[in-house]
């Protein structure tokens, strides 16, 4: 039981950093086990590419507006 | 050399679209060539991703609780601004990549996407060492706009919108696009243009004729001998002319008597052109079939194949109708211009002008000979350009170049 706990403790740190922000969710480790196992190294969510485009769309169109 | 394929699309399978023809008519191919191919797709049912192949499913529910909480979290802290809409697709997106790992991704030597979501999303979570190739069927930004989804251009969304189609087309190794009209739209979003290769869709034209020639059971309107059967098979939607075809064939009922047409399809414009048919008094001219799944006999049954739709990509009824040998009358909208070469293998029209079609359905049924010398060309060239095998061999060729450039076709063969 110990051991299962610990694996599941590292399993959550794991996960967490597919997300490189702090919040409080839930995980069930187990399926994401096997999904981490898969992923690219490097892999996070939100896809970077598409927020800081977004964040520079919006500045964009903050400042059209102010115009 | 064999190649062990995954087809992946966001898109639900089966359905009764372009794309999963496409899909099919691939696997299709590629199977007699001996080579293996999996496809991974929503279930119909959009809770469930799946082989179609095996049945192996994955319900999304659970990967998407915690996408969905996680995405939330970080928009409402870091991105407040960013809308439902966008913080929507980006969970579904998400939840679809995170829920293909699952599939054993690695087992494939190339994956074949066919859709921008899916080819994102693949394109984060493979294995870096299989390659990626993309269909990019059609563009979806500007469908946004005509489904009222997005209603600016001035908008966060409309940028969303054209970011992924932007990363759709350019994620993979290489991508695929079955018009030059659809590979001039991606370059304007500043996707380079020797990333893109034109392969037009093909169909199984053995497939299609046997099709044409098995009787129907269905309701045929009595025709009279010598009657000219125009037929028009497309929704009754707004984008699709039909109303332009009314006011086209009003005028041609003044000039001639001796047609009729068949409207193939329903949609919410079914009573307004109802009502334009008694208005322009063309009951005995203008009959409407419905929704119906003997289009090849019917149209096998008919002379003039009329398409007067206001945007289209690449329809498969010019496929259709110029290997069945008939007369297509097409208004020039999107890729129709590259399927059809004017008063050579079909004859074109301007979009929305009810006019031009009327003195063309005229030219065609005054001169039963020239439109049949046309209709013999377009089915000349329809034979060669739609065959199947040109689609295989122009997207094998894709493959090898792909897998060359990764230096992994040694490792096949």
């Amino acid at each position: 039981m110990e051991a299962k706990k610990v694996i599941r403790s590292e399993t959550r740190k794991v996960i967490n950093r597919l997300f490189p922000f702090k919040d409080g969710h839930a995980f069930d480790p187990g399926l994401w086990a096997v999904i981490l196992q898969r992923l690219p190294e490097g892999y996070t969510i939100p896809d970077a590419q598409f927020t800081s485009e977004l964040k520079r769309m919006n500045d964009e169109l903050a400042r059209i507006d102010k115009i | 050399m064999r190649v062990k394929i995954l087809f992946v699309t966001y898109w639900y399978l089966p359905h009764t679209g372009g794309v999963h023809a496409y899909i099919n008519l691939l696997k299709k191919e590629l199977l007699k060539e001996g080579h293996h191919v999996d496809i991974l797709a929503h279930h119909p049912d959009m809770d469930k991703i799946y082989m179609l192949t095996t049945g192996k499913y994955i319900e999304k529910e659970q990967i998407k609780e915690v996408v969905y909480g996680k995405v939330l979290n970080y928009y409402n802290r870091y991105q407040p601004y960013v809308e439902p809409w966008i913080r929507w697709k980006e969970i579904e997106r998400y939840t679809f990549e995170l829920v293909c790992t699952l599939f054993q991704l690695d087992q494939y030597d190339l994956i074949h996407t066919q859709d921008i979501v899916s080819t994102r999303a693949l394109a984060r979570v493979k294995p870096k060492h299989v390659p990626l190739v993309a269909t990019i069927h059609g563009l979806v930004a500007t469908q946004h706009l005509f489904t009222g989804e997005i209603t600016s251009k001035k908008s966060l969304p409309w940028h969303y919108a054209c970011l992924e189609e932007y990363y759709g087309a350019t994620s993979a190794d290489a991508t695929i696009v079955p018009t030059e009209w659809v590979k001039r739209r991606l370059s304007k979003l500043g996707v380079p243009a020797n990333h893109l290769t034109t392969i037009p869709y093909a169909i199984d034209i053995d497939q299609f004729k046997r099709r044409c020639a098995t009787p129907t059971e269905r309701y045929i309107p009595f025709t009279e001998k010598g009657k000219t059967i125009i037929l028009c098979p497309a929704p009754l939607l707004p984008f699709q002319g039909h109303r332009n075809l009314m006011e086209a064939l009003a005028l041609l009922k003044e000039r001639h008597q001796n047609f009729v047409c068949w409207l193939v399809g329903s949609g919410k414009l079914d009573q307004e052109l109802l009502a334009l048919s008694y208005r322009f008094r063309l009951e005995n001219h203008v009959h409407f079939l419905g929704d119906r799944p003997d289009t090849a006999q019917l149209m096998n049954h008919s002379d003039i194949i009329v398409l007067p739709s206001t945007q289209d990509n690449n329809p498969y009824f010019i496929m259709e109708a110029q290997v069945a040998g008939k007369l297509v009358v097409s208004s020039n909208t999107g890729s129709t211009p590259e399927m059809i070469e004017d008063r050579i293998t079909g004859l074109l029209f301007p979009p929305k002008n009810s006019r031009k079609l009327a003195d063309i359905l005229d030219l065609a049924l005054s001169n039963t000979i020239w439109r049949k010398h046309i209709a013999e060309q377009g089915f000349l060239s329809g034979m060669k350009r739609w065959d199947s095998r040109t689609l295989l061999n122009n997207t094998l060729a894709v493959y090898h170049h792909t897998l060359e450039k990764r230096g992994l076709r040694k490792e096949i063969n």
